[in-house]
């Protein structure tokens, strides 16, 4: 572990002593119970792929979910880094995992699935939150060079809407675009760059004239961020922007760990504020309705949901060693010919259903048994991360990673590296020129 | 470690909030009031079709109408019967589950509210019953028409096989009297052929020939009246094959709907409205290890505020936890 004198000076971290202080412990705490909340809430009103509220069940999932927020202490402990970022996102996921475990009406062995969930991810969030050793301890490209770069990154991102627009520009609300996007034709290698671009190398550029206050760069920025809407119709290039924006705001207030904590916890909590005042009959239920589906269900339940859905999947089927990714697939033999978001749509009809690393390289591919050990694997990638990141500020990784955790969330390792921008992402990190961030010493 | 290390003078408030915290979690677990469980459980109606037992109500529906439908009228009754509001409440949060060809009912209630939970689940049971009743017995009538239906039609069948079993032996007398006399008209052709063969003269040829063709063309005229009796014959039996067909299948759908009429259960009260004597008070040992890692993470919380408070606003060195 390395002491906080890896940061680079002044404009690192808003509150300068926040590393020397313990992270945050009741936030966390606040955070699970709104999150157990909004679970049984969400059950209550959609009963979502398989789930149904009920009653008698609430202190079993209480039960199941206590030992797991002890685990939060690790988040106590440990230093801000990429790993933390995302490893509080799947710690959520976990949470709910088992939460709405005891709830689920679907036929696994749930007990074996909780302990295989619990030990995975304190797999994961060992190595994500503790290897914090930087790759590089001089910079590998210059200022000038880096400024270049970013300069390069505006204008082919620009490049990459004008002809994206040429196959899809549609102007359609986010409702709507779910229905559409199916039917979007694009080259293929358009479908590689567009997310690499609006989920790594646009929040890095983004980043860096934050904090370098070149404001004016920093706000055509997210409009280009803002312009992938219409051509790719994806829900994360229609919120990246606010959501960048929103964590930059965030983590000017906070220290970065409570501003991890708080990224998801005010979405959640508001979410759930809402449900109270439509049940209490003070705002309209449709009001809140697409508020509480993209937030609390979509971007919270949904992926703790999957995993339910992949136990299920998988206990029943043969396990895939692997072989969904296309490479291995073309080297072995594969049980399934169809993608496993496809296989699940066919088995629960749920939509295409992608699932995280934890479902995925987990639970898919080496089964309860195996998945912590493949989930340590990932976590291993993932701390690759925190050392490319490693002396950067914190608030530099918050603000340029700030898309890649719902990535992950939502897709396996593999494509979120690949195709979400995860490997570009650490790239940009390596190559950050660290003294970019330094203030001149006051005399 | 060395935060660890750190953290060791904090150890008086982590242990007097996790006290604190477990005493207030405790004492709160033994004051939660002890509930119990009332409940009944109704057979939707049925009956046997296609060879299994089949739910004329899909129970899950008839659980989904308990919570959305019966329920409230039965609450209104009760309250107009001065039953508290808060009993009400409680009642309101009965439930309706589909178990099989079974609906389950269950409330969870206070001692004090065992006989209106009673009550009430009874009211909800009648209310079932008196609907499902007449539904039923409908249904009843409506197999009994189908099944005398069809056994009028199969006595119909019946009258109708009869006759066409008639009209063939009818016509195989006609085809059997058809055939001996083309035997005898054949004898008498084999003869005339023979007179003509020993004829004296011309004209006694002439005669005998004319026989000879007479012969023939009666023979041809009986063979042609033989067949269309065949014909008429084979048509009947195949027709008749046919009658017997529908008949069977009239039998079966008589007998079908006999049995179906025979096995037609009514809704029925397997278990009337009882209280089940086991407690469901909360599940207090897990609830109390539960709360033995609530206290953990109070008291771990408390040692983190203090311990951030003392490195942001006092002096970098560790507060002991003692008055100063």
């Amino acid at each position: 572990m390395n002491g906080a004198s890896d940061y680079a000076p002044g404009l690192s971290d808003p509150s300068p002593q926040g590393e020397h202080r313990l992270g945050p412990a009741w936030l966390i705490y606040f955070h699970a119970a709104v999150c157990c909340a909004s679970l049984a809430y969400l059950g209550r009103i959609y009963g979502y792929a398989g789930i149904a509220y009920d009653d008698a069940h609430l202190y079993d999932a209480a039960l199941n979910v206590i030992p797991f927020v002890l685990v939060s202490v690790l988040f106590t402990f440990a230093r801000f880094s990429f790993g933390y970022f995302l490893g509080f996102h799947f710690y959520t996921v976990i949470l709910g995992f088992l939460w709405l475990v005891e709830s689920s009406k679907l036929g696994y062995d749930k007990e074996a699935a909780s302990i295989s969930a619990f030990a995975s991810a304190v797999a994961f969030l060992l190595p994500t939150l503790f290897i914090l050793s930087p790759i590089l301890r001089t910079d590998v490209v210059s200022v000038r060079t880096f400024d270049r770069i970013l300069t390069a990154v505006l204008v082919a991102s620009t490049a990459l809407i004008v002809v994206s627009a040429f196959y899809n520009f549609r102007l359609v609300d986010f409702a709507a675009a779910s229905r559409v996007r199916s039917q979007l034709n694009e080259p293929t290698a358009l479908g590689y760059l567009d997310p690499i671009a609006s989920n790594a190398l646009l929040p890095v550029a983004f980043a860096t004239f934050v904090l370098r206050r070149n404001f004016w760069r920093a706000a055509l920025t997210i409009l280009l961020l803002l312009a992938f809407y219409p051509v790719t119709l994806s829900k994360t290039a229609l919120f990246a922007p606010f959501w960048i924006l929103g964590i930059t705001v965030l983590s000017k207030l906070f220290e970065a760990r409570t501003t991890v904590v708080l990224t998801l916890f005010l979405p959640v909590v508001t979410g759930v504020v809402l449900g109270f005042l439509a049940d209490q009959d003070f705002v309209a239920y449709v009001s809140v309705r697409n508020y509480i589906g993209l937030v609390n269900l979509r971007m919270v339940a949904i992926p703790s949901s999957a995993l339910d859905l992949y136990n299920d999947f998988f206990a029943k089927h043969d396990l895939t060693y692997f072989c969904q990714v296309n490479i291995l697939k073309r080297l072995f033999s594969c049980p399934y010919a169809q993608p496993l978001a496809v296989m699940m749509q066919n088995a629960y009809g749920v939509g295409n259903l992608n699932a995280s690393l934890f479902a995925t390289e987990g639970i898919a591919s080496v089964g309860l048994a195996g998945a912590p050990i493949a989930v340590l694997a990932c976590g291993l990638v993932v701390a690759l991360g925190n050392r490319v990141s490693a002396s950067l500020p914190p608030r530099y990784v918050l603000m340029s990673g700030a898309i890649i955790p719902q990535v992950f969330l939502n897709v396996p390792l593999t494509i979120s590296l690949m195709t979400g921008g995860a490997a570009v992402l650490f790239l940009m990190w390596l190559i950050t020129p660290r003294a970019m961030f330094e203030q001149p010493r006051r005399e | 470690m060395c935060v660890i290390r750190e953290l060791l003078p904090y150890r008086r408030p982590f242990v007097l909030t996790l006290l604190v915290a477990l005493l207030v979690l405790a004492v709160s677990l033994f004051m939660v009031r002890r509930e119990y469980s009332v409940r009944s459980t109704i057979a939707v109606p049925a009956t046997f079709a296609d060879n299994k037992l089949t739910p004329l109500y899909q129970p899950d529906q008839m659980a989904k109408q308990v919570t959305s439908g019966y329920l409230f009228p039965a609450l209104l009754e009760l309250s107009q019967k001065g039953v508290l509001p808060s009993t009400l409440n409680t009642l309101e949060r009965t439930k309706a589950e589909a178990a099989g060809l079974f609906v389950n009912l269950s409330s969870s209630v206070q001692e004090s509210q065992q006989d209106d939970a009673r009550r009430f689940q009874q009211l909800i049971v009648d209310q079932i019953i008196k609907e499902r009743a007449v539904e039923v017995e409908a249904l009843r009538k409506s197999v009994a028409a189908k099944v005398a239906s069809a056994n009028r039609a199969s006595r119909d069948l019946v009258q109708q096989t009869r006759d066409f079993e008639s009209q063939i032996q009818t016509l195989s007398a006609s085809a059997e009297e058809l055939k001996k006399q083309i035997g005898s008209r054949q004898s008498e052709l084999t003869t005339a052929f023979k007179n003509t063969a020993n004829s004296n003269s011309a004209d006694e040829r002439a005669v005998n020939e004319t026989v000879v063709r007479e012969l023939r063309e009666q023979i041809g005229s009986l063979l042609v009246l033989t067949r269309d009796t065949d014909t008429q014959r084979l048509g009947m039996a195949r027709a008749l094959v046919d009658i017997k067909r529908q008949n069977e299948e009239q039998l079966k759908a008589a007998a079908d709907g006999e049995r179906e009429l025979e096995t037609i259960s009514d809704t029925r009260v397997l278990l009337p409205p009882s209280v089940i004597p086991v407690s469901i008070g909360p599940r207090r040992l897990s609830l109390l290890l539960a709360g033995f890692f609530l206290s953990l993470m109070a008291a771990f919380g408390t040692v983190v505020v203090l311990y951030n408070f003392d490195r942001h606003f006092g002096s970098k060195k560790p507060s002991t936890g003692r008055p100063e």
